[in-house]
């Protein structure tokens, strides 16, 4: 042993065992307090919003300018991914489906990039608590996530990130302690708007540069061109996804779990939108476009199909010229997608209709 | 695992500490330490699985030569020694600098050797520098060979395994030898949990506050862009700050959950900006490392230069050098490529060895002019030596943090003023824009010079070894201390729970974890 054993602390100031733990709840309660004093602070959900501007995100703020802020009707909401962003055609399908039904029928692509069904109940809350001409919305419809979408933890509300499954929820913790951050972020945001480059009010020239065709090629917030008239080399592509695949093992917990804790994100929230949509009187439909040359297919169909059809562009998935990169369809891709698409909406629209009139 | 990491502060560290105290405090409490291993194997793991048998080779390595050190006879011991301590170094040496030195020769010679690049084995420089200490100790006979269990407790001890404090075997075996009272847990709890609320809010509130800003000046001097000087000097002070607070609140959680495990780490960081001279700041930042490189580099080169300048007959200039500024400058380079084979570490090393010296020489000149010391206590004198060296520091800060020299050149170009001047041409992403970080730089040189520092706050919980030698240095202009109040835990709770929710705005790594 040392010659000279480390002294212990002499001086240290002595506490009961009783004050000690009296102390550790107050450093509890002022926890709990200061908490609850952030999450007190006003939000204002344009500057929430807002705050995908920059990112991959940007488009966020289009989706809550369109369903707040510009009357033209909203019939058909096509939310998803980034599989759902490059892949509905909004102007065209709108066109294809009036001709089909006689009548002007109003498309919107509300995709964003990123997997996550939360976010997609959150685009969904807003669009069917503030308007009323919604009939249709139409999912991206993909294998199963585990996985919170990132932007869900700064465009969900507190009480939609609070109540999200625990179980088995990996972003859960991480989203939860955002609620706070973000009341304070905003609050202070909210005192200088312009600093943050907020705006406080509707600017209809921003709002007009940004209701672009996601379809077609763009330049992101980070500068980046997002060329969606490239085909993509396949043996490059398919050698990425070899070298993704193998990289990380699967996740072995999950096997042990029942479908609805393994995929507790998605069908917590898949039935929170379906029991919105069942309220507001308008149907679901999920959309799988499926990668290039992917095995791809839902772990548990039926909990899908009892929701809403699944419309399934199987035709496509096999040729890389109609693919920018492994998971998103190119101009040619969408060309192809869309007349096959346009006519089960069409289908879908007069389908619901009947149903109104009998 | 960082400790600024939601899967730390909401799994493993209440997990570990609950079930370590379950076994301590009952008859399992043989199961303590070994649970304790167990535990920073898998904190380790979970960050470098694959640089885990290397660590835990080493460790074992380390102490059986330990144990035949001890065993040996003293001619047969230096052997042992020269053994282990060549062993730990070469492994350094391997991992750490052999790519970057190999592509030198290369290049220098036109042929190819290089050897392809390795990621660092995590906390290597951390663990090496502990281990050749223990080896040196138990040659010098300062200490007996511990036992096995406490040996690799004392190494794989998870608070301070990836970034220190480099602590010393005759420290912390001890500590960890014996069994944790009952009635000491909850004080122990209560002042961790203190010491870690201060040392997260520092990090995530603070340090990473300024990495919105110095993050884009750097990347954009890299990319090849010329910062203006107004975006050069902020980013120099800039990034003072964010490691400042950085290494600050790593040293202050570190020493925060080892006292949850009812034990004492040495003290690391000591309001080094407070310091009135670059010497002073050396002895207060990295404050382990400094001891370890004075003990163990500086001391066993000065002495016999020293001898070497009296036997010779060396005049006082001379004896000066050789004695005094040689080994100084010396250990400043060793310091400096500590931190990586970067040519960015041997300027930060080297200007650190020029204040060194230069401050050395100043305090030679001055006792031989005997000019007043009760100059220096003048006020307006104190502050002007502490804002001197800060500067000092902050220069040398932008090698440090710029990846290669051409950076360094570009940013210091920028400094006296080459790229023009100009403020919104910042490459700054950040809300505010480039207006933000001025009134961010003085609020946080405030924070700096005017607050008493986590452990002046925790005075009356003892928060470190030795504190009794540090208690009394430097109090801060605006004193005040932790008390055992509800106010103060309420306090408390509120800049636990900010420092927190501040890691959902995307919190940055670690910088001593590079290293």
């Amino acid at each position: 042993m040392a010659k000279k054993p480390a002294s212990p602390p002499p001086e240290a100031l002595a506490l009961s065992p009783a004050t000690a733990w009296r102390l550790i709840a107050g450093i509890l309660v002022g926890l709990a307090l200061c908490a609850a004093a952030l999450v007190a602070l006003p939000v204002n959900t344009y500057y929430q919003w807002q705050q995908g501007d920059g990112t991959i995100l940007f488009r966020s703020r289009w989706i809550y300018e369109r369903i707040h802020f510009d009357p033209t009707p909203i019939d058909v909401a096509m939310i998803g991914s980034s599989r759902m962003e490059a892949s509905a055609r909004a102007p065209e399908l709108s066109a294809l489906v009036s001709a089909k039904l006689g009548r002007p029928v109003h498309i919107v692509n509300f995709g964003l990039p990123e997997e996550g069904r939360d976010l997609h109940w959150t685009i969904v809350r807003q669009l069917l608590n503030s308007r009323s001409d919604v009939k249709l919305i139409v999912l991206s419809g993909s294998p199963e996530a585990v996985i919170s979408h990132p932007g869900f933890r700064f465009l969900g509300n507190d009480a939609s990130i609070a109540g999200a499954p625990v179980i088995y929820n990996p972003n859960y913790v991480e989203n939860l302690l955002t609620v706070p951050y973000r009341h304070l972020a905003f609050f202070l945001q909210g005192l200088w708007p312009y600093a943050f480059q907020l705006s406080p009010r509707f600017d209809p020239a921003i709002y007009s540069a940004r209701g672009f065709d996601p379809t077609q090629s763009f330049l992101s917030a980070d500068g980046n061109l997002v060329d969606r008239t490239k085909a993509m080399d396949p043996a490059t592509a398919l050698a990425e996804r070899a070298a993704a695949n193998g990289k990380g093992s699967p996740d072995i917990k999950l096997k042990y779990l029942t479908l609805d804790r393994r995929y507790a994100v998605e069908r917590a929230y898949s039935r929170r939108i379906a029991a919105l949509a069942g309220e507001k009187h308008v149907a679901v439909a999920f959309l799988r476009v499926p990668p290039f040359e992917a095995d791809e297919h839902f772990t548990d169909r039926s909990f899908f199909e009892a929701i809403g059809p699944i419309w399934e562009a199987d035709q496509l998935g096999h040729d890389p010229l109609d693919y920018s990169d492994l998971a998103h369809l190119n101009r040619r891709g969408t060309a192809l997608l869309t007349p096959w698409l346009a006519e089960r909406l069409a289908e879908e629209l007069a389908r619901l209709e009947s149903l109104h009139v009998q | 695992m960082s400790f600024n990491s939601e899967l730390f502060l909401f799994g493993f560290l209440p997990f570990t500490l609950a079930i370590y105290y379950l076994l301590a405090l009952t008859r399992l409490h043989p199961l303590r330490l070994p649970f304790l291993i167990v535990m920073t194997i898998g904190f380790y793991a979970r960050s470098s699985v694959h640089y885990l048998p290397l660590l835990l080779g080493s460790v074992l390595a380390n102490y059986l030569i330990g144990v035949a050190i001890a065993r040996s006879e003293r001619s047969v011991a230096k052997w042992w020694l020269w053994l282990g301590v060549i062993a730990n170094l070469a492994i350094l040496v391997w991992y750490k600098y052999a790519p970057a030195m190999s592509q030198g020769v290369s290049d220098a010679l036109g042929i190819d050797i290089r050897l392809a690049q390795m990621a660092l084995p995590l906390a290597i420089s951390f663990y090496t520098f502990q281990q050749i200490g223990h080896l040196v100790d138990l040659w010098r006979g300062r200490i007996e060979p511990p036992k096995a269990l406490h040996y690799f407790a004392f190494i794989l001890f998870f608070p301070q395994l990836l970034s220190g404090p480099i602590s010393l075997s005759r420290e912390m075996v001890p500590q960890l030898a014996e069994r944790p009272i009952a009635r000491k847990v909850p004080a122990d709890l209560l002042f961790g949990l203190c010491l870690f609320a201060l040392g997260l809010f520092k990090k995530t509130v603070i340090a990473d506050s300024f990495a919105l800003w110095t993050g884009p000046i750097f990347t954009a001097a890299t990319t090849g862009a010329h910062p203006t000087a107004a975006a050069a000097w902020g980013a120099a002070f800039g990034y003072t700050l964010q490691i400042y607070f950085d290494f600050s609140g790593y040293s202050d959680m570190a020493i925060g959950v080892a006292r949850m495990f009812g034990l004492l780490l040495p003290l690391n960081f000591f309001s080094p900006f407070r310091s009135r001279s670059v010497v002073e700041l050396w002895r207060r930042w990295h404050i382990t490392l400094g001891r370890f490189v004075q003990t163990y580099i500086f001391s066993p080169l000065a002495v016999p230069l020293a001898r070497f300048a009296v036997d010779r007959d060396l005049g006082e200039k001379s004896a000066m050098l050789v004695a005094t500024l040689a080994p100084t400058m010396l250990s400043m380079l060793i310091i400096g490529v500590w931190h990586g084979a970067s040519w960015t570490f041997l300027l930060f090393g080297a200007m650190h060895g020029v204040y060194m010296c230069t401050n050395e020489a100043w305090a030679d000149f001055k006792r031989k002019r005997k000019m007043r010391k009760d100059a220096d206590h003048h006020a307006w004198r104190r502050l002007t030596a502490m804002l001197a060296t800060t500067l000092a520091f902050a220069v040398a800060s932008i090698p440090f943090r710029s990846p290669d020299l051409p950076t360094t050149g570009r940013l210091f170009a920028g400094m006296i003023g080459l790229n023009g001047g100009g403020w919104e041409q910042w490459p700054v992403l950040t809300p505010l824009g480039a207006w933000g970080l001025y009134p961010l730089l003085i609020a946080g040189f405030l924070f700096v010079y005017l607050l008493p520092n986590a452990q002046q706050i925790m005075d009356k919980a003892v928060p470190a070894l030795e504190w009794a030698k540090w208690r009394k240095t430097d109090r801060a202009p605006i004193a005040f201390e932790w008390r055992p109040s509800l106010l103060w835990s309420i306090a408390i709770g509120a800049v636990f729970l900010i420092g927190m929710t501040f890691i959902a705005r995307g919190t940055t790594q670690f910088v001593y974890f590079n290293f």
